[in-house]
């Protein structure tokens, strides 16, 4: 296990995040969208868990990979709203085949339970993880 | 009252008895907003979403990686 498997290990996700920010090293099998800037000095991350040779692995005992998006590309991004990051990501999958579940806020957006939630949390098959990094640099520059 | 607009495909109308529970356990708002057609709810929720920040949005650290401004 790599160093970044032993520190994930023994830390919260929270205190994890902190780490990977302060120092952007390469983790493979696990996606960590960039840090989005945003208003007021605030920074969102994204996570999105591709990690699992064994889905009874723990995330965190796994090796992560780390993404970066240039500021720049951060500014020419398009502005859209959550729900067309949805529709859009969404279309991505279909078209690159890769199974998916939407889950937890969203869908209870979808069923018309829930109101205020704007992210996302997505479940994909651990083994479809090549074709997911292949359509995700465009993803990324659309992030809202 | 404004007409309710046409239901689209792939947007049906749920058993009343999924209605009558969202009233029971979050109130008759709440069970109003998901009788709407869907396109209805997508159009309000843009507005919303543009509008206001929700509590997940406050935090610099969300939910899932274990922050959350009610999970301090």
């Amino acid at each position: 296990m790599g160093r970044w498997g032993q520190i994930a290990g023994q830390n919260r996700a929270r205190d994890l995040v902190g780490r990977v920010l302060e120092d952007p090293f390469q983790m493979p099998n696990c996606t960590i969208l960039p840090p989005r800037k945003l208003a007021g000095n605030r920074i969102s991350l994204d996570l999105l868990e591709l990690a699992g040779k064994s889905p009874e692995v723990p995330l965190f005992n796994l090796p992560l990979q780390y993404r970066t998006v240039s500021p720049q590309a951060i500014q020419k991004s398009t502005p859209m709203t959550a729900l067309d990051f949805i529709d859009s990501f969404r279309g991505r999958l279909h078209s690159a085949q890769i199974d998916f579940a939407l889950s937890s806020g969203q869908a209870c957006v979808y069923y018309g339970i829930q109101q205020t939630t704007k992210d996302s949390d997505w479940i994909i098959r651990p083994f479809t993880e090549d074709e997911l990094n292949a359509i995700m640099p465009p993803v990324e520059l659309l992030l809202p | 009252m404004a007409a309710t607009p046409e239901r689209e495909a792939g947007d049906p109308l749920y058993p009343e008895a999924y209605y009558e529970y969202l009233e029971a356990a979050f109130g008759p708002e709440k069970a109003a907003w998901a009788r709407l057609p869907r396109a209805q709810r997508r159009e309000e929720l843009k507005k919303i979403h543009e509008l206001y920040n929700t509590p997940d949005d406050l935090d610099p650290i969300p939910p899932e990686l274990g922050g959350g401004v009610w999970n301090p």
